[in-house]
């Protein structure tokens, strides 16, 4: 029976890491090579290192990955304060007009991104935003959906931690930063690496607000290399490995702190 | 001790901030050492100098060859500078079209022919050819005769390149099938294409060679009626001509090739294998009809497709009624400058050392005819000589042959992204077997109608 079961998760775990095994058996190949049939895991006489050496040696993909790690983590640890302390505000608060505004909030998440976009190039231009990473930043800071599991986690938040607080003499500010914001862990933990992939994998705003290769993030230097008549799958393969190397280390990191959260917390919040 | 814990603490935390804040300014911040001056002013002209923006494909602009000749141009006019936006191609249009939009300055944007046609009715672009003079190019003659203004009598855009096409074939396929190479000038019938395609169908040591490789786009599907029709791809009315019945005929040409004769891969394999214009080079197919990109993989990127087996070229393949004719499907590649733009005179002269240094550099012909077209046919040899491609073949096939028939490669003159995008969509349905070619071709004239008709209205 046990090794039934150890077969049929190998068997389930090989499905799921096939596309990693083909992405990397890809990047060490020549384009005309990548569809090749039958299909050849490794061309062990003739590996090609020349997408690797493009990449590192012709192509700023190092710079890439320093602004994609300074707008995820720059934007991921606003996202969670802004939505803890706008959380806290419609799920403990509950000040007058609380759940009309918080409605409004949720009213902005049924209007396409891409209708925002116009207005929001106009205003970045304004302001002085375009080809710089605020761009990128700004606009995930304020997140309806985060903003929204926030308010659920604190309006089941057991009212007489704060009660207690406030008996102590602390006032809304210091009992959300001492008491609340502790226990609210898991859940912003939750949170953080959900808005960490989430992020990492931003495309179509790198695409419009950005101007410079300079300012360029990963997935929009992935897409770079796709010419007017198909996509250089090799080279994209080799950039997609170096890419997801932070997302796997971080996951790696907190992977048991991600699953002990979703069982603690759950995603519900 | 505690204060003194707690002071340290805050500075760090300053620093890092200050050192985040610093990476996500923008470049010209970044260079910028007074902090001060405002963005929007910083952007453009120190002193004399004016900086020029170009909105180009990454593909182009992103290759060191580019690089290579933004940095002559800049030694040669030092006047000019030149920021370069690169946007990979799939969202190309989306970028510029939000761009222009919303006023954004830009100098200098690149399209194929469909995409400047389309720029053009949404009233982006400005009209070139007064300013063309003031740097001494004649829009009327220096780009052959064939070249006509595009709307109103005005020239709107300054081409780069014509693609030329032909028949390339793959030399180990016909070996061993023992078939012979086509003839070096005299063009193939289509039929005859369809008859060597399936001789050259076969498997080979368990894998399946196709005699005949084509693209999903829609030259593959329609352009042997472009022949037919002079590249009619509108009625008199400007609505969509495409049940007309040479298209028809057109269609059902590839529909034999692939579904009846099987000698062409069948559509949902080859959309469900991702297979693009590169999968021709892997070696598995035996003819495809292609423009200069095939050879300029061959002449200027054969490290990055090493390859076993040798190419020919051919004249393109045409119709039996213009059997012995020399036929392209023409669209053009160009760069033009929207009507926003702060410096067209200088955007006009970056476009013609663009067609007269870097288009040579990729391995393509300028339409600009003031430049060494010898030169350029030499090399082309010199690098496809292994190949056993004669220089007298590279003169007649890319671009040397003044009786060169040539036809629209597609449909521009109203909603030509629509057109192709819905005929695309639609077409998979006929080649799939779903339903038939009339019904088809009905359901994708509507379409096309409407969307003219939409664009017109605007």
């Amino acid at each position: 029976m046990k090794i039934l079961r150890t077969i049929v998760f190998s068997l389930v775990g090989l499905i799921f890491v096939t596309p990693l095994i083909w992405m990397l058996s890809t990047s060490f190949k020549y384009e005309n090579q990548v569809f090749e049939k039958p299909f050849v895991l490794v061309h062990w006489d003739d590996i090609n290192f020349g997408n690797y050496r493009y990449l590192l040696t012709e192509s700023p993909v190092l710079t890439w990955l320093s602004n994609s790690l300074i707008v995820v983590v720059v934007s991921v640890l606003c996202r969670l304060l802004f939505a803890a302390v706008t959380g806290y505000a419609f799920g403990y608060l509950r000040f007058r007009y609380a759940n009309t505004i918080f409605l409004i909030y949720l009213a902005a998440l049924f209007i396409p991104y891409q209708l925002s976009l116009l207005p929001q190039f106009i205003a970045f231009r304004y302001i002085g935003f375009l080809d710089t990473l605020w761009a990128l930043i700004v606009p995930n800071i304020v997140d309806i959906l985060s903003i929204f599991l926030m308010r659920q986690f604190f309006l089941t938040f057991p009212r007489d931690f704060i009660h207690a607080a406030y008996m102590e003499g602390s006032g809304v500010v210091r009992s959300f930063v001492r008491i609340a914001l502790p226990l609210a862990q898991s859940p912003m933990l939750t949170l953080g690496i959900l808005s960490f992939f989430m992020i990492w994998d931003q495309y179509y705003q790198p695409l419009i607000f950005l101007k410079s290769p300079e300012m360029f993030t990963l997935p929009l230097g992935i897409h770079s290399f796709q010419t007017q008549f198909g996509h250089e799958y090799a080279k994209q393969m080799a950039l997609a490995c170096i890419a997801i190397v932070p997302v796997l280390i971080t996951f790696l990191i907190l992977q048991k702190r991600f699953v002990e959260s979703i069982v603690t917390a759950g995603i519900k919040g | 001790m505690k204060k003194r814990r707690m002071s340290y603490i805050v500075l760090a935390l300053f620093l890092c901030l200050s050192l985040v804040l610093a990476a996500c300014g923008g470049k010209e911040k970044a260079t910028n050492g007074s902090g001060t001056k405002d963005i929007a002013q910083d952007n453009n002209e120190t002193g004399n100098q004016v900086t020029i923006e170009v909105l180009n494909i990454s593909q182009y602009a992103d290759t060191p060859e580019y690089k290579a000749f933004v940095e002559r141009f800049e030694e040669k006019y030092p006047d000019i500078k030149v920021e370069t936006i690169s946007v990979p191609h799939e969202q190309y249009i989306n970028k510029r079209n939000i761009m222009l939009a919303s006023g954004e300055k830009v100098d200098l944007i690149w399209g194929n022919g469909i995409y400047q046609y389309d720029a053009i009715n949404k009233g982006f672009l400005m009209p070139i050819e007064e300013v063309a003079q003031e740097i001494g190019v004649d829009m009327t003659t220096d780009f052959g005769s064939s070249f006509k203004p595009e709307k109103d009598g005005h020239y709107y855009y300054f081409p780069i390149q014509q693609n030329n096409w032909m028949l390339y074939y793959n030399k180990k396929v016909f070996d061993d099938a023992g078939v012979d190479y086509p003839d070096p000038y005299e063009p193939l019938t289509w039929e005859e294409v369809a008859d060597i395609a399936e001789r050259l169908t076969q498997t080979v040591d368990g894998q399946k060679v196709y005699g005949y490789f084509y693209n999903h786009w829609g030259m593959y599907y329609y352009g042997y009626g472009s022949q037919l029709t002079d590249g009619k791809f509108y009625t008199d009315d400007l609505l969509s001509n495409i049940d007309d019945p040479e298209f028809k005929r057109s269609m059902e040409w590839l529909y034999d090739v692939m579904n009846n004769r099987g000698a062409a891969m069948p559509i949902s394999q080859y959309i469900s294998n991702n297979t693009d214009f590169l999968s021709y080079w892997n070696g598995g197919f035996g003819m495809v009809v292609g423009a200069q990109w095939y050879t300029q993989l061959a002449a200027t990127k054969k490290s990055e497709f090493p390859r076993d087996w040798k190419f020919g070229i051919a004249p393109m393949p045409v119709p039996q009624e213009m059997k012995g004719k020399h036929m392209n499907w023409s669209s053009i590649d160009s760069l033009a400058v929207p009507k926003n733009s702060e410096h067209p005179k200088e955007a006009l002269l970056f476009a013609k050392e663009y067609v007269s240094d870097y288009t040579l550099s990729t391995g393509a012909l300028p339409m600009y005819n003031k430049i060494d077209a010898n030169q350029y046919y030499e090399d082309i040899a010199e690098q496809l000589k292994d190949d056993d491609i004669t220089l007298e073949q590279i003169i007649y096939l890319f671009g040397g042959d003044p009786d060169v028939i040539n036809v629209a490669e597609k449909p521009v003159l109203a909603a030509p992204q629509e057109y192709e995008s819905i005929f695309l969509d639609q077409i998979i349905i006929y080649y799939t077997g779903q339903d038939e070619l009339d019904p088809v071709l009905s359901s994708i004239k509507d379409k096309v109608d409407r969307a003219i008709l939409e664009q017109k209205d605007r």
